[in-house]
């Protein structure tokens, strides 16, 4: 089994509601992101690229790839950062983790994993999101693990759920017949950085 | 970098792709997850219009997140980064919490904590005490559209403690211009002029026309890519590059505020080349009236001209028939009986010289060339030959335009014109056409039963236009007029009106006393007297009939008020109370509101009420899933319930003693003139060369979520975007500190370089405070000159210049 997302860069229109609905959802702290939208096009958000009016822009979203080989577990000196061997979600473990942050330096996604260098400070004093998450610990590495605490109950990531444009599937991709994979099977896709072998679990339709 | 390696990767794999022609289907199912996590169903009563359910997780007492709550059909479930964050705004940081009186200077942030009941006190005494002395109109009322519900809304209690006072209710002056002129045409008012959103599966081409969707109306573009993915053809017009431009198959670029020359040389061409819809415009438009040529009055037999007279705005004729030339037996008759009436001629009734309408607007729309069309919007010749074979040819066209064009002042025109146009070819009132993207609709609900008082409504129209000017002469159209107090509710003025430093130069000076209700120091609380917390939508019991889809949705109060804030509907009792009107504006539980609103016998035919209501949390009440609300199906909401090419009587939107009859003269058909300010041809262009557009973007709803902390990490500070020649001329990089300014002010800011703006343009994300700017304010430098006909803030009509650093 591994679970993953196809993004429709068709119709992904940057909206920043997946990003904000993990931040939430996960109760990051204060300046941490596990999902952010890039504008794929000028050197800032929403910016074309191109001159006008021969213009082109698009959006993908980011965080980790859940790659079926990936770079991260290989390095980790304590098995923090693992594969589920049942979901084939890329797990992080702060109980393990001694931050190292192997991790972050072998991953090839810039900016997918966020280190604790203190602790985690919050604007505002109680807990958001679901209560099922564990707490962000000091001197350790955390990023997405696809909303592992909805999934287990057979619930979608909060990303996929708040999506408004549907633009977000969520599904196994080991199995043919799953709607993910037969949407892949229907739509050209690509991988990010798929020279790096990592063989991403994250697909972008376009 | 590795993140520009990635993004570089994408844009090299993108290949070509297959439309998907069926949205797949989303769980968004998000259960309690433990015994004591309570789940509230709300709406997102934002003036994005968007109407979103929602569900608000409770856990010890707090609202721990929002999610979107589905609605009976699902394309209409879903929300934005907005409403996951509305509990942010309960919980803000810098919530007002209590009654703060100013004790500095206004503006000085200076502020003490008092209670209610001195606060209250404070109020009532000097609002009795304006009134006994100037008039119950001397304290005012401003409120806006900045809380979508019903019983805590403008259009609630509100309105009820106006009419209960006479207070001077402020007439809106925003996004009235578009709706004024196709109001002319189709009837419906400001807003009636627009089709459910899932009716743009019925059209042939989505034409966007001033908006952008992507970022401003997510909910809407949701439907739109639907139809796009099954093959409707979309096509955008704009003068910026915007999301929405990128994700449609056209994208024709147009020199801003002059669209109206575009509809004009359209309605030409269209008409000059005999390509209108003949059966429409003999059955559903007035073409084939007959026009008198002397009186430049629709002939009409006397019965029918009694009944125009008879009319009242309570009771307004319709479906009033006119005198058309019978073809067949060469005369004249009535339209209701003619079957085959001439489309078009010239002809004599009873010795009075007329022509057909039609006949009247050829001669009218004559000047209006391909090529000065051309030449005035930067369209090319071919291009507008396009998008004529489009309304001719590729319909029904569903018009999505929102209140971009809205904001210059040739707006209604524009309106006027491009109404005619749809009229011409059978693009409206039909499946699948639409004059806007906003859909505003009403239903059978009792907002009366909560507004209406018994005695008459506030008097006098003082628009917000004319604020400053009635404030500084003491008068409005020729009369004493003097306003002492302003309360302001569910509105931001001092932020949205235009012309900022009229605040601070005349309306602050002259005004003696300045309440505001609100839950944040927006511009307007920091420069008040007193100010008063509200509590917030996830405090009260409320209900929204959504406009931009079909259903009425229950707002559960979720929490009670915190700190010491208290409802809208709750301030105005007690303020009622305290000055002698407590049975007018009585202090009663919003639930009993809601059951007043819910009830009316058209309601209860639909099987529409209260107690279904709080069982199903949201009710479809207009149009159905298989057949949605197309406007004007069956008639028009004008004299004639036709399309009336011809604006028999033309009078103001706002009539508060302005000189308007020469003008009125020149509209009853729609001409092209430039945009007041905004314009090439204006001599000021050489002093201020740039056209500012203050858009909707994302991260704010007008000014609402200004400062809520998970936004402004993803967009911290006020930007501006600039085109890569207008920066390089100024020296201008992104990320540079830039000012911009003209005569009526300045405000300095970051400067971002896109290629998305054009020459002559920049273009900054609004809804920012004063004090969120390194200096000044946006709206400083807009103008507060109307139209005079439509009374309405041209936003977009101002020139600027930029220049590096402060």
């Amino acid at each position: 089994m591994q679970y993953a997302l196809a993004i429709d860069t068709k119709r992904c229109i940057g909206c920043n509601t997946c990003a904000v609905a993990c931040k939430i959802e996960n109760n990051l702290p204060d300046t941490m992101w596990w999902n952010r939208v890039l504008t794929v096009g000028g050197d800032h958000t929403d910016t074309p690229q191109g001159s006008f009016p021969h213009l082109s822009m698009s959006y993908i979203t980011l965080s980790c790839q859940h790659c079926k080989n990936p770079a991260c577990t290989k390095v980790c000196p304590v098995g923090a950062t693992y594969k589920d061997s049942e979901t084939g979600i890329v797990m992080q473990d702060y109980k393990k983790c001694i931050g190292c942050r192997y991790c972050m330096a072998a991953c090839p996604y810039n900016g997918v994993r966020n280190f604790n260098w203190r602790e985690p400070e919050y604007t505002f004093d109680f807990s958001q999101g679901s209560e099922d998450v564990p707490s962000l610990v000091k001197g350790t590495v955390s990023k997405c693990i696809l909303c592992n605490h909805r999934v287990k109950k057979g619930l979608e990531p909060a990303c996929v759920a708040a999506c408004p444009e549907r633009a977000r599937t969520f599904g196994d991709i080991d199995d043919p017949n799953s709607a993910i994979s037969k949407l892949l099977a229907s739509r050209s896709n690509y991988q990010l950085l798929d020279e790096k072998g990592t063989n991403p679990s994250v697909r972008f339709l376009s | 970098m590795k993140l520009a390696a990635a993004t570089a990767g994408t844009c090299a794999a993108a290949g070509v792709c297959q439309p998907q022609l069926k949205a797949l289907a989303v769980d968004f199912s998000d259960k309690a997850e433990t015994s004591d996590e309570k789940v509230f169903t709300t709406i997102c009563r934002s003036n994005c219009f968007q109407g979103c359910k929602l569900d608000a997780h409770v856990r010890d007492g707090i609202v721990r997140k929002m999610t979107p709550s589905p609605y009976p059909e699902e394309d209409y479930t879903g929300c934005c980064l907005r409403g996951l964050t509305i509990h942010q705004r309960t919980y803000s940081p810098t919530r007002l919490k209590y009654p703060m009186k100013r004790v500095g200077d206004r503006g000085s942030d200076q502020w003490e904590r008092i209670t209610w009941d001195e606060a209250l006190d404070e109020i009532a005494e000097k609002f009795t005490e304006y009134r006994k002395q100037y008039g119950d109109g001397a304290v005012a009322v401003e409120a806006a559209s900045g809380n979508q519900g019903t019983v805590n809304a403008a259009k609630g209690v509100l309105t009820r403690f106006c009419n209960a006072l006479k207070l001077t209710k402020i007439a809106g002056c925003y996004d009235m211009a578009y709706g004024y002129g196709t109001n002319r045409v189709v009837g419906g008012g400001p807003y009636g002029n627009a089709s459910e959103i899932a009716g743009v599966k019925d059209a042939k081409t989505i034409l966007i026309w001033g908006a952008n969707p992507t970022n401003s109306s997510p909910q809407n573009w949701r439907f739109i890519e639907q139809a796009h993915e099954a093959g409707v053809r979309l096509v955008n017009i704009d003068p910026m590059y915007t999301g929405t431009a990128a994700k449609c198959d056209e994208w024709i670029p147009i020199t801003a505020g002059t669209d109206v020359y575009l509809a004009m040389a359209l309605v030409n061409y269209v008409v000059s080349n005999n390509l209108i819809d003949e059966d429409f415009a003999r059955t559903r438009t007035t073409a084939p009236f007959l026009l008198s040529k002397q009186s430049g009055k629709i002939l009409r037999s006397e019965e029918a001209n009694a009944q125009i007279t008879a009319a009242t705005a309570k009771a307004p004729a319709r479906n009033v028939p006119a005198y058309v030339w019978d073809e067949d037996a060469e005369t004249y008759g009535s339209s209701d009986t003619v079957a085959n009436p001439a489309l078009e001629g010239t002809y004599s009734v009873d010795g009075e010289e007329c022509t057909t309408v039609l006949t009247a607007l050829k001669e009218a729309f004559a000047p209006y060339t391909l090529e000065e069309a051309a030449d005035k919007t930067g369209v090319p010749v071919e291009t507008i030959k396009e998008i004529a074979d489009i309304y001719v040819n590729q319909g029904p066209v569903f018009l999505y335009t929102v209140f971009a064009i809205d904001h210059y002042q040739n707006a209604h025109l524009f309106g006027q014109a491009v109404a005619i146009l749809h009229a011409l070819t059978g693009n409206i009132g039909v499946p699948g056409t639409s004059l806007s993207g906003f859909w505003f609709w009403a239903g059978n609900f009792n907002g009366a039963g909560i507004t209406t008082v018994g005695t008459s409504a506030a008097y006098g129209k003082l628009p917000q236009c004319a604020l400053a000017e009635t404030l500084d002469t003491g008068m409005t159209a020729g009369k004493e007029y003097p306003i002492k107090a302003l309360l302001v509710a569910c509105s931001n003025p001092l932020s949205n009106f235009a012309e900022q430093n009229l605040w601070f130069d005349t309306i602050l000076p002259k005004l003696d006393y300045l309440v505001t209700m609100d839950t944040e120091f927006t511009d307007t609380a920091r420069y008040s007297d007193l100010v008063l917390p509200v509590a917030t939508w996830l405090e009260v019991d409320d209900v929204r009939v959504n406009f931009c889809n079909p259903f009425v949705v229950i707002n559960e109060k979720a929490i009670d008020p915190l700190y010491e804030s208290k409802p809208d509907a709750e301030i105005f009792a007690l303020i009622a109370e305290r000055m002698g009107y407590g049975e007018d504006v009585p202090n009663k539980d919003a639930k009993e509101w809601i059951k007043t609103f819910m009830t009316s016998d058209k309601l209860a035919a639909d099987g529409i009420d209260y107690d279904r209501l709080v069982k199903e949390k949201a009710i479809r009440a207009i149009g159905t899933p298989d057949k949605p609300f197309v406007f004007s199906e069956k008639s028009f909401a004008t004299t004639s319930g036709r399309a009336e090419l011809y604006a028999e009587s033309i009078t103001p939107r706002v009539d508060y003693g302005q000189d308007y009859k020469e003008a009125a003269a020149k509209e009853h058909f729609p001409y092209a003139r430039d945009a007041h300010e905004a314009s090439a041809a204006n001599n000021l262009h050489a002093t201020y060369p740039l056209v500012l557009t203050t858009g909707h973007y994302r991260w704010r709803t007008h000014t609402q979520w200004f400062n809520n902390p998970t936004l402004r990490e993803l967009d911290p500070e006020p930007i501006i975007y600039i085109g890569r020649d207008d920066a390089r001329a100024r020296g201008i990089k992104s990320d540079d500190e830039v000012t911009v300014f003209n005569d009526r002010g300045s405000f300095t800011l970051k400067a971002v370089v896109s290629d998305a703006v054009p020459s002559g343009y920049v273009n900054m994300p609004k809804g920012w405070q004063r004090n969120q700017f390194i200096k000044g304010s946006y709206q400083e430098v807009s103008s507060t000159s109307v139209d005079c006909l439509a009374v309405n803030f041209t936003f977009f009509d101002a020139l600027v210049d930029v220049r590096k650093g402060e």
